[in-house]
């Protein structure tokens, strides 16, 4: 079981979940824990993986290493396809829709529990952000406590007096430079302050509070939005591109605010070279940027254009 | 993994649906399904108590 503490000087909790120490580490493809179990292997009586079928479109399980676990969180696993290589950005779009749909059926099923007051879906992509894994997949974590990034944007629609993605939004459209891609329901762009070069965030236009907000029809052009976006970072430097992804939604903890939008962080600022976290970041929380969101904004704009 | 300009836009699994669709399940005893918008649910109770949860596109009206 995780122990969880809180650190005074910052004022923010910590999880310690030693069990993942062991955890599976950049297996080779045959051994890869989410990919399908062949039938002639499961017959032979072989080491199944995580999906003992021999095919699947998604599944999502609680994860063998969980950081959080009833009756203090969850934490989750969510494989987008049953082959190994791919990407969000590659998956075929009816899938991608799919996922967004899964997305929603997660949020709306662990929000819903007593010990769940955040719900975190994310994507870690490539070893430079730490993933462990290489098969295309996602993690879902159910916080038992409001951490403190949501709690950062509560602040903010309260700094800016309404829902602070909708004025940010609407600042960016008026702005037009860092917009990179847009569609009838959502747009993406670098924001204003981006802390990482090719930072970008994808906010539906309309006020959604979360996926369970949303038609159908703008789950499926949100879905549309990420795979260009993705597929965008992908072509600007010709290589698999690394990030964080992150889904924000509301709380799930009776908090009103919250709007629906996706979050990439990714490392790189040159297809060589990668942005660290380091003494100003970690040290006094400030981020320096060796590049403009505006210039790193119209080369993304011109990749997601050679891929669309 | 070749990059993404090299392979612009996917292509859809639509065709994929039948083969999976009828895939055998008698590993897992499914212990519950449900259809959720246009994809259904089915979920599993693993032997180390753990979850699975396996979802499928709804094959479309117009399919």
């Amino acid at each position: 079981m995780s122990e969880q503490r809180f650190d005074e000087l910052r004022g923010e909790e910590v999880v310690y979940a030693i069990h993942r120490q062991g955890r599976t580490f950049l297996p080779p493809e045959d051994h890869c824990p989410l990919c399908p179990t062949p039938a002639d292997l499961r017959s032979a009586g072989a080491v199944e993986t995580e999906i003992p079928l021999p095919a699947f479109e998604i599944a999502v399980f609680d994860n063998l290493y969980p950081t959080f676990r009833a009756p203090r969180g969850a934490a989750e696993v969510v494989v987008y396809t049953d082959s190994h290589h791919g990407s969000l950005g590659t998956l075929a779009p009816e899938r991608a829709e799919a996922l967004m749909w899964v997305w929603r059926h997660r949020y709306q099923e662990l929000g819903a529990r007593e010990d769940v007051r955040y719900v975190l879906i994310f994507e870690n992509r490539g070893v430079e952000v730490g993933a462990t894994l290489h098969h295309p997949h996602g993690q879902i974590y159910g916080y038992p406590f409001l951490p403190p990034v949501p709690k950062l944007e509560l602040a903010a629609d309260a700094r800016l007096h309404g829902c602070a993605p909708c004025e940010l939004l609407r600042r960016e459209l008026s702005d037009e430079r860092r917009i990179v891609h847009e569609n009838e329901s959502v747009a993406a762009y670098i924001p204003y302050a981006a802390r990482w070069p090719y930072e970008a965030h994808v906010v539906t236009r309309r006020h959604r509070p979360s996926l369970l907000d949303c038609e159908p029809a703008e789950l499926r052009l949100l879905a549309e939005g990420l795979q260009l976006l993705t597929r965008g970072y992908d072509a600007l430097f010709a290589r698999p591109f690394p990030y964080v992804m992150v889904v924000h939604q509301a709380p799930t903890d009776g908090h009103s605010g919250g709007h629906l939008h996706v979050e990439f962080y990714p490392p790189l600022r040159t297809a060589i070279k990668l942005k660290y976290p380091a003494g100003s970041e970690q040290g006094a929380g400030t981020f320096v940027g060796d590049t403009l969101p505006e210039d790193c904004a119209a080369a993304l704009r011109e990749a997601i254009a050679s891929v669309a | 993994m070749a990059p993404a300009s090299a392979s612009p836009r996917p292509p859809s699994d639509q065709s994929d649906i039948g083969r999976r669709r009828g895939r055998k399940r008698e590993q897992l005893g499914a212990e519950q399904h449900e259809v959720y918008g246009p994809i259904d649910v089915e979920r599993h109770l693993r032997e180390d108590g753990r979850t699975l949860i396996l979802y499928a596109r709804r094959e479309r009206q117009d399919e």
